[in-house]
């Protein structure tokens, strides 16, 4: 699957010219996709295992000795972080920092420092558990308005 | 509880899909350009090893 649309590079002096075309690059971005939201599929754990060990998939770097296909993946990542939002179950998974889950779009940026505990806070701790509700306690205790 | 999962904005069920990625980076033009990956990997496909050795190493 993952090698029927990587023909651009089949011809040796083809220097990845299709690359461009914004087709490919839809298709470039399926793969992404893919690695983003299969967390069991065999490449996916090879690529968290290699490049993204202790970070998400969207915060991932180049990395080191990055191969062909993951420099074109890590490449065309701002059009994932573009066009994917987060559906908000328990939060737990949901980083409050950079990510898409608001629903005006607005991504915010870490108001507190890297060593902070609240750097790595997730959604959930903003929600009261079952209820769907805001914690207003705790969002009026640590965040000013 | 659900859990929590990534959708993708334009399409009602969240699961991404090629033709409206597609328009979407024709309605804001991103600029690909830089999608050109540098340096001579077509080497690897003129090792002398087996097709799946080559293609991992293109892959991993």
């Amino acid at each position: 699957m993952l090698n029927s649309f990587w023909w651009g590079h089949s011809g040796s002096q083809n220097k990845g010219i299709n690359w461009l075309s914004w087709d490919n690059t839809a298709m470039l971005v399926k793969q992404g996709w893919r690695i983003m939201t299969n967390f069991d599929m065999l490449i996916s754990r090879m690529y968290k295992a290699k490049y993204f060990l202790r970070c998400n998939f969207l915060d991932s770097t180049l990395g080191h000795n990055p191969s062909f296909v993951w420099r074109s993946i890590c490449n065309s990542k701002f059009i994932l972080r573009a066009g994917s939002r987060w559906r908000i179950g328990d939060g737990s998974s949901i980083p409050v920092w950079n990510n898409n889950w608001l629903l005006d779009n607005i991504i915010i940026t870490p108001l507190v420092n890297d060593g902070s505990p609240l750097a790595y806070l997730r959604v959930k701790e903003c929600l009261l558990q079952d209820l769907k509700a805001w914690n207003v306690p705790f969002l009026q205790a640590n965040f000013s308005p | 509880m659900t859990k929590d999962r990534l959708a993708w904005k334009k399409e009602i069920d969240g699961e991404y899909s090629v033709m409206s990625a597609y328009h979407m980076c024709i309605q804001e033009i991103f600029d690909v350009s830089h999608f050109t990956i540098s340096g001579s990997w077509d080497i690897i496909w003129r090792l002398k090893m087996p097709p799946r050795v080559k293609n991992f190493i293109w892959r991993g």
